[in-house]
């Protein structure tokens, strides 16, 4: 019998009802918000320069003045309305197929023959903000579940992220699953170090690993493994791979203390995690990074690309509404973040790390790591 | 003979924009209803004539095309109906002091 596959099975209506939710945040994203922070460059700015004697304003002398702004208020509805409209349609999908997609989940994990694995850590503790907010406002948070078979938190991220991103101009128009920015990071590491073969990978914050699984694409003679702290993220991983027939070995572990052997590890990456991690948290992840690299090993990450020197003032008071607005807590902490010194405090030399933008369909990314 | 006059339009909140906004989901919704009803019939039609329209809807795959064509349509659609709320509140900003 054929097996059948894990995967995110919108009906006819729901997936028009998708694609019209990502329709209206990517009208708001583009049009109303080019519209309002043309109005903060054009109005707010030479009035708040006016008024104040001091010779830089703050993003947030700017941010006070701007929320007064008729445009702002629209912005502000129909990103956060959106935002819930997104989770209401894809959740609608994820309910009626619970108890079917959780049953070939079931069924893909429990065979004998199943080609990779998951360790989960039950007592492994979560910490903020994951355990305590709803990140990106996904109903429940990243790990929550009713019964141990739940897989509601992965299916609602992985059916959400891929319309998200392509309203924020950040994807190339991938369906829900793709793997396309993973093998957008796979071909930047093989750009940045053609010589390099990892015999080991490891995905960082792997979250549900549709990305992951890019990488044993991009290195087949390659162990990949995939950590994350949300079990019930890594289940949905889990799951997904051994759909896909990928090989894929999930860990449940913190990312500042991942249990892996120093030097196990060729090549570790990660996708928009570290605007997830506090000031304190990203040093640390870095350092474990560092120790786990064996001598020539590659440390790569792709993440926001809103960095003060290369975002104008009205990007990031729109970007700053996020952290308040949208379960965003540390992206203007990340954003302003010098890494290349964490990275370099972290053990890389200085020569050996990069800090670059890369193009990726309508948007860009920062590419940032280094080599041991 | 000479038609009456109109009375001109009426707004009912302190808020004249909430008059404006209700205005434009009562079209909605009356637009909705037009385009649910039609493919009803469609649907009807169908069925009646020995196909299996439902089946057939959910089975659809749109191709790359039609995908893009989709996407177009949708904005287009979109901003449509939410481009007044810009205009509106974007005149008033920048007006305000």
């Amino acid at each position: 019998m054929k097996q059948q596959k894990f995967r995110f099975e919108p009906s006819h209506d729901e997936r028009a009802r998708q694609g019209y939710v990502g329709a209206i945040k990517g009208y708001t994203n583009m049009v109303v918000q080019t519209d309002l922070e043309r109005t903060i460059e054009g109005k707010v700015l030479p009035l708040a320069k006016a008024a104040t004697a001091k010779q830089t304003l703050t993003r947030k002398d700017i941010a006070t003045l701007s929320s007064a702004l008729p445009l702002y208020a629209l912005w502000s509805n129909l990103t956060f309305y959106s935002q819930d409209m997104l989770f209401k349609t894809v959740g609608d999908t994820v309910k009626r197929t619970k108890k079917d997609q959780e049953s070939i989940a079931q069924t893909l994990t429990s065979r004998a023959n199943k080609k990779g694995s998951l360790s989960l850590d039950e007592h492994l503790k979560i910490s903020p903000p994951i355990s305590q907010i709803e990140i990106h406002r996904m109903p429940g948070g990243y790990v929550s579940e009713t019964d141990p078979e739940d897989l509601t938190a992965g299916r609602l991220y992985s059916g959400t992220i891929e319309i998200y991103r392509n309203a924020k101009a950040m994807g190339d128009g991938s369906q829900a699953g793709s793997d396309a920015i993973g093998q957008f990071t796979a071909k930047t590491v093989k750009s940045y170090f053609p010589e390099l073969a990892p015999r080991r990978i490891l995905d960082l914050g792997c979250g549900t690993g549709e990305q992951t699984i890019a990488f044993k694409r991009a290195f087949p003679d390659a162990e990949v493994h995939g950590l994350d702290a949300a079990g019930p993220l890594l289940k949905f991983a889990h799951a997904w791979a051994e759909s896909e027939g990928a090989p894929l070995h999930f860990k449940q572990a913190n990312a500042q203390a991942t249990g892996y052997e120093a030097g196990s590890f060729d090549l570790i990456v990660s996708h928009i995690l570290f605007h997830e991690t506090s000031r304190t948290v990203m040093p640390k992840v870095m350092k474990e990074a560092f120790r786990l690299l064996a001598p020539g090993g590659v440390f790569l990450n792709l993440d926001v690309p809103y960095q003060p020197e290369v975002t104008p003032l009205p990007r990031q008071i729109t970007n700053h509404w996020q952290v308040i607005n949208n379960g965003e807590p540390f992206w203007t902490g990340f954003a302003e973040s010098k890494l290349p010194p964490i990275l370099a405090k972290a053990g890389f030399e200085s020569e050996q790390i990069f800090h670059n933008y890369e193009q990726f369909g309508a948007g860009q990314y920062l590419v940032f790591g280094g080599r041991k | 003979m000479k038609t009456p006059p109109r009375l001109e339009k009426q707004y009912f909140f302190d808020d004249t924009f909430v008059d404006v906004f209700l205005n434009v989901v009562a079209e909605l919704t009356t637009e909705l209803g037009v385009v649910k009803e039609r493919l009803d019939t469609v649907e009807r039609v169908l069925d009646e004539n020995g196909v299996s329209m439902r089946d057939l809807i959910e089975q659809y795959q749109p191709d790359r095309n039609a995908l893009i064509e989709r996407t177009q349509a949708r904005m287009k659609l979109v901003q449509t109906i939410l481009d007044p709320f810009r205009e509106h509140f974007s005149t008033m900003s920048d007006k305000s002091d």
